[in-house]
């Protein structure tokens, strides 16, 4: 005997009517896109050199590079309603280490890459151990561990400055194919983000983000999860560090600050549900270069520079309370 | 209601314990140092802890309802810069300044707490945003935000002494006296407590949550502006950074003091000791001559350790 | 798949100081129906959890066919071939359809991804295949009803091929045909050889369905038989610990007066409340039925003013905009919220705060506590209901469940209402706690309070009620009076015989 639930009653037993494929809920993550256009429109009507000039794309996309990385992890994050404060101090720990002790030439950087990433896994993993053995929130703890870790920058490298060496330097400028190596990378950065967006790793980080207590009952793994969503923010933080280092060309032991603020503002503007559930790191990449549209917008409107971090922080906060309004859960 | 002292102490064990190892501290420095307890040194702890307790105040009230306010750096300076410039570039008498400049200090919080209460958004998201915004704006009045300096009247104040006892620390034990009452006595202090450990709850019951928790993000802007004004006098200057070091250990203050982070639990005199703790142990890292690094270290430690212990606790119950 | 047998013997389980397990033993053999009944409180949850891996046991032993359950977590369950519906679903409402029922044998494709679109065309497959085709398998489970999501948590079991079938409560949203489509699955099931273990508190469900039946009360088994040789005088009597007339005190001589305290009329809060008008008299007890899911809880959230409706109510006279609990309060509706620990109560504050919060401008003065008032206050509440406990600065947490709605119920009574919502009131509760709050119930009635009160206990309606109206899909579709109320009546309403009667 067929019993169609859903068929009982026109409606169904206190069913809802069926929802268009995209509702008022989809519209965080479009509104990324939505900026994104509208701001290059304007940068391209008022001061087109800064987007379409020579090198300019190489330029931009440099800067690109660690924000779309940082933002990432960040979304692997927010979607098990945590936040990673802590990628400031992987950053500038990174950083500091990279600008006094990488003196090798050629092939034998990669080594000494390979111990910054790994420390951002170790660092990205102690959160995520403490987040999921303990009952205290992800923001207290990575608050913790962004002072220790800043601190431990501090104490490789008291100013900024140190050298770096010539080889990674190389390795991060130039082109490939043609293209610059900063445009490649947030390619197969979006790559990496289609294969991960199929994995029961990235459903089980939504679960945890939905409802972390029935997500218990039906069997996910949450401490493995956690744990390696922050591993995997930290592992990202460590390579966005080498990458900043590199392409700066000195170390710096605070320089991973500006990146809290620039990743939690990429996430919010791309869309992403801060109270857990839905997201994409895509969007996030997409409310990255957004965020990074507003210093090339204020240049481009001759305004002084100092506008631009106004606005960064303005448009955090109106983002975030737009979709704080829009995705305020309501009875499950 | 004849509850013993005792008993009271028992209850609140966590204040007790942390005052106790303000003590501790305080014995370990004089043991390094032979000017560690003379009376002039004693003052200027007091005094440096006093602007970590005033920015508390506010940050107290804000974890107590399970959120922070990081907003506290850019409301400081500000409040400090602006002080500063216009007293130094108008005629206007401090006394409508100092207000003025408080005011607009409310006005940031009241930001913050609505969007906190009514629009539901995470506090540290919020205030985060506010904090670079507000840099920003600094950042453009002051066109690069070189020091301004303070004006003498200003200074003289701050640095002197009323009634024979150091006008900062008067001051401090003032506010200190109004936190107290204010979480202690009061109906809205009541209100605070249920918000912060069930909002659900707390608004069956018949609270105004929303109202409730706008108050906290005020209360820490017009702390922290209070605080940049007074920290204008202390050091005679202001700067952009001057606030920076005062995220952190105004939240460390609050764990160490015996908040409990997940809300609801601790009172504002635990924030006091809190405040004296870090100012100790500042102190007695620089007298082995561990600087910046070993502070930001111990910050990140202390404020894990603490709030673990509080979630311990709340488990054993 | 077939299993030989399930023992449980001597599993203990406490959380924080409460002991919801005390050495509860069961035992069943292939090819059975087992039912455990108890009432709520007695701890057949939290045996479930444990069986299903969620929770992890203090002490005791489950064994499978002889073999010893080793380790105590969901996988571990899942391997031993346990499957269970749980009776607050394990689905996760941001996930499809899809993702949820097979969730962990999902198809794969080469590098550990998932095939989103054979995902979809499989579980579309087997929900065909088990009669359930009206859900589609590509939305979010957000979408669905209650019933929806019922069917499919039992359709996410069954989909394992399980040895050992655990159903929590599964039918409380279920229309009849979906009820026999979920028999109709169990008994195939228990033919085949598997071990249907099946939680339920209707009597005559379990009675239609289980070849066994075991009583919990109080955390431990009492009774246990085949269910042909336990009468339902007997389970009853195993399940309370007593005589069931003892329980509900007698029936008030005066009938209620004809006074009008809450005239309700067209309350609405869509989706789920569709209109309702009805009025309520002072003194009398209202009783609300109905299926879950139709409606009752925004009927009562509504009328407390913690959601947003449309549609008028007058409060004695005067009409009243409930915007806010605050609104309500001050109009004199108070709520006994549906769960204690999430919206009744601030656990880790006092038993004086628990009370006095919801009082605090009646005992302040300029906004400062007024010591005395609150005495009396606290006083006065505490008098009422007999609450046990250390002393008034204990903390609410460590209370046993009947004395943590004790609290809840004097900070209400506190707050001096002329209508009081009970939602559920008696859930959770040990028999003795539910007794007292019945006769506090016709204590307050006699004294001029009305009540409304919401139970899925239907025993509790027939006895305690002067008028039953009964809610489907948002609406009141029968209105029951006196001699009208009747447990057969107000289930054949609740599932939509009947002729329905509107009141005007």
């Amino acid at each position: 005997m067929s019993v169609s639930p859903g068929a009982l009653t026109p409606r169904g037993l206190m069913g809802r009517r069926p929802r268009l494929r995209v509702g008022v809920g989809d519209l965080p993550l479009l509104m990324a896109y939505v900026y994104v256009a509208a701001m290059t429109l304007v940068v391209l009507i008022v001061s087109p050199a800064l987007i379409d000039g020579p090198g300019a794309i190489g330029a931009n996309f440099s800067l690109v590079v660690p924000l779309a990385l940082v933002c990432f992890g960040q979304t692997l994050v927010m979607l098990t309603r945590g936040i990673d404060l802590s990628i400031g101090g992987v950053i500038s720990v990174g950083s500091a280490l990279l600008a006094t002790h990488l003196n090798a030439k050629g092939w034998t950087i990669l080594p000494e890459l390979l111990a910054i990433v790994v420390l951002g896994v170790l660092i990205g993993c102690v959160n995520g151990l403490v987040i999921a053995y303990t009952s205290i929130q992800p923001f207290i703890v990575t608050l913790a561990t962004w002072s220790i870790w800043d601190g431990v920058a501090f104490g490789v490298l008291p100013v900024e400055g140190g050298t770096v060496s010539q080889s990674l330097i190389n390795a991060t400028n130039g082109d490939i194919l043609g293209i610059p190596k900063s445009v490649w990378i947030v390619f197969v950065l979006l790559l990496i983000w289609r294969w991960v967006r199929s994995t029961r790793f990235l459903d089980d980080l939504v679960a945890i983000g939905s409802d972390e207590s029935r997500a218990r009952l039906l069997g996910v793994q949450i401490s493995k999860r956690k744990v390696q969503a922050y591993a995997a923010c930290g592992l990202l933080a460590a390579l966005a560090s080498i990458w900043v280092t590199a392409q700066t060309q000195s170390g710096s032991p605070d320089g991973g600050d500006q990146f809290i603020l620039a990743s939690v503002a990429a996430v919010v503007i791309g869309g992403t549900n801060i109270f857990g559930g839905k997201g994409s790191a895509a969007s996030s990449m997409m409310g990255a270069i957004a965020f990074l549209l507003i210093p090339i917008l204020v240049f481009a409107l001759n305004l002084t520079s100092f506008w631009g971090i106004f606005f960064q922080g303005l448009i955090l906060i109106i983002a975030v309370t737009f979709n704080s309004i829009i995705q305020t859960r309501s009875q499950r | 209601m004849s509850e013993g002292l005792l008993d009271t102490l028992r209850k609140h064990r966590s204040i007790v314990l942390a005052f106790v190892l303000a003590f501790v501290l305080f014995l370990v420095g004089t043991v390094q140092a032979s000017g560690f307890a003379s009376y002039d040194h004693i003052r200027t702890v007091l005094i440096t802890a006093s602007f970590i307790g005033l920015v508390g105040v506010g940050q107290t009230l804000c974890m107590l309802t399970g959120g922070i306010d990081l907003s506290i750096p850019s409301n400081l300076a500000g409040a400090a810069v602006l002080t500063a410039f216009l007293a130094n570039g108008s005629s206007a008498p401090l006394i409508w300044i100092i207000p003025m400049v408080i005011g607009f200090g409310m006005v940031i919080g009241l930001i913050n707490g609505l969007g906190v209460a009514y629009a539901g958004v995470p506090p540290i998201i919020m205030t985060l945003g506010m904090n670079s915004a507000i840099q920003g704006l600094l950042l453009i009045y002051t066109n690069g935000g070189l020091a301004a300096s303070a004006p003498s009247s200003l200074v003289n104040f701050v640095n002197g002494d009323t009634l024979g006892l150091s006008t900062m620390l008067l001051i401090w034990v003032g506010i200190a006296a109004l936190a107290t009452v204010l979480l202690s006595l009061s109906a809205f202090g009541r209100k605070l407590y249920a918000v912060g450990t069930n909002p659900a709850a707390a608004r069956l019951a018949g609270v105004n949550v929303k109202r409730v928790l706008v108050v906290p993000y005020v209360v820490s802007g017009a702390g922290a502006a209070v605080t940049g004004v007074l920290l204008l006098g202390y050091l005679g200057q202001a700067f952009i950074t001057m606030g920076d070091v005062y995220l952190f250990s105004s939240a460390v203050a609050v764990a160490v003091g015996g908040a409990s982070i997940l809300g609801g639990k601790g009172h504002y005199i635990g924030t006091v000791a809190g405040a004296i703790i870090l100012t100790l142990i500042t102190a007695n890292l620089n007298l082995i001559s561990l600087g910046e690094s070993a502070i930001d270290i111990a910050y990140g430690v202390i404020l894990l350790v603490t709030v673990y212990l509080a979630t311990l606790r709340l488990r054993r119950r | 798949m077939t299993a030989t047998s399930l023992e449980i013997s001597g599993l203990r389980k406490s959380f924080g100081g409460v002991e919801a397990l005390r050495g509860a033993n069961l035992t069943a053999l292939g090819g059975e129906t087992h039912a455990l009944i108890g009432e709520n409180g007695a701890g057949k949850s939290t045996l479930v959890k444990v069986l299903s891996g969620a929770v992890r046991p203090d002490s005791g032993e489950i064994s499978l066919g002889g073999q010893r359950l080793a380790a105590f977590s969901p996988l571990a369950a899942r391997e031993a071939g346990i499957a269970t519906a749980f009776q607050e679903l394990s689905l996760i409402p941001d996930l499809t359809v899809a993702s949820n029922l097979l969730y962990g044998i999902e198809p794969k494709v080469r590098a550990g991804r998932i095939d989103r679109r054979a995902l979809r065309q499989q579980a579309t497959t087997l929900l065909e295949a088990l009669g359930a085709d009206g859900i589609d398998a590509g939305r979010p489970v957000r979408e669905l009803s209650l019933g929806q999501r019922q069917i499919l948590e039992v359709c996410k079991a069954l989909t394992r091929e399980p040895s050992v079938l655990i159903l929590d409560e599964p039918t409380s949203a279920l229309l009849p045909e979906q009820v026999q489509w979920l028999f109709g699955k169990v008994r195939a099931f228990a033919a085949a050889g598997g071990i249907a273990l099946f939680i339920s508190h209707r009597l005559e469900e379990i009675e239609s369905l289980s070849d066994r039946v075991t009583v919990l009360r109080g955390g431990v088994d009492v009774g246990s038989g085949p269910i042909a040789e336990m009468a339902e005088a007997r389970l009853v009597e195993l399940m309370l610990g007593r005589p069931v007339d003892r329980v509900f005190p007698e029936s008030p001589t005066e009938p209620a007066s004809e006074e009008v305290v809450c005239e309700i009329t067209d309350l609405s809060a869509p989706p789920r409340l569709r209109g309702v008008s009805m009025s309520i008299r002072r003194g009398e007890i209202v009783g609300v039925g109905g299926l879950q899911g139709q409606g009752q809880l925004a009927l009562f959230l509504s009328l407390f003013g913690a959601i947003r409706s449309s549609g008028k109510v007058v409060m004695l006279g005067k009409t009243v905009r409930l915007r806010h609990p605050r609104a309500a309060l001050d109009a004199g509706i108070a709520l006994i919220p549906e769960d204690r620990a999430s919206e009744g109560l601030c656990m880790t504050l006092s038993v004086r705060d628990n009370i006095s919060v919801g009082s605090l401008a009646r005992i302040s003065d300029w906004g400062f506590v007024n010591r005395a008032k609150e005495r009396k206050l606290i006083a006065f509440a505490v008098a009422q209901l007999n609450v046990v406990m250390r002393n008034l600065r204990q903390e609410v947490a460590a209370l046993s469940g009947g004395n943590q709605q004790k609290v809840i119920l004097g900070r209400v009574l506190a707050q001096r209402p002329s209508l009081l919502l009970m939602y559920d009131a008696t859930r959770g509760v040990d028999v003795g706690t539910k007794a007292e709050i019945y006769r506090l119930m016709r204590e307050q009635c006699e004294s001029g309070t009305s009540i409304l009160f919401y139970s899925t206990d239907v025993a509790e309606l027939v006895n305690m009620a002067d008028r039953v109206v009964v809610l489907h899909d948002g609406q009141i579709r029968a209105h029951l009076d006196g001699a009208e109320i009747t447990e057969s009546r107000i289930v054949a309403e609740s599932v939509g015989g009947g002729a329905s009667r509107h009141v005007s």
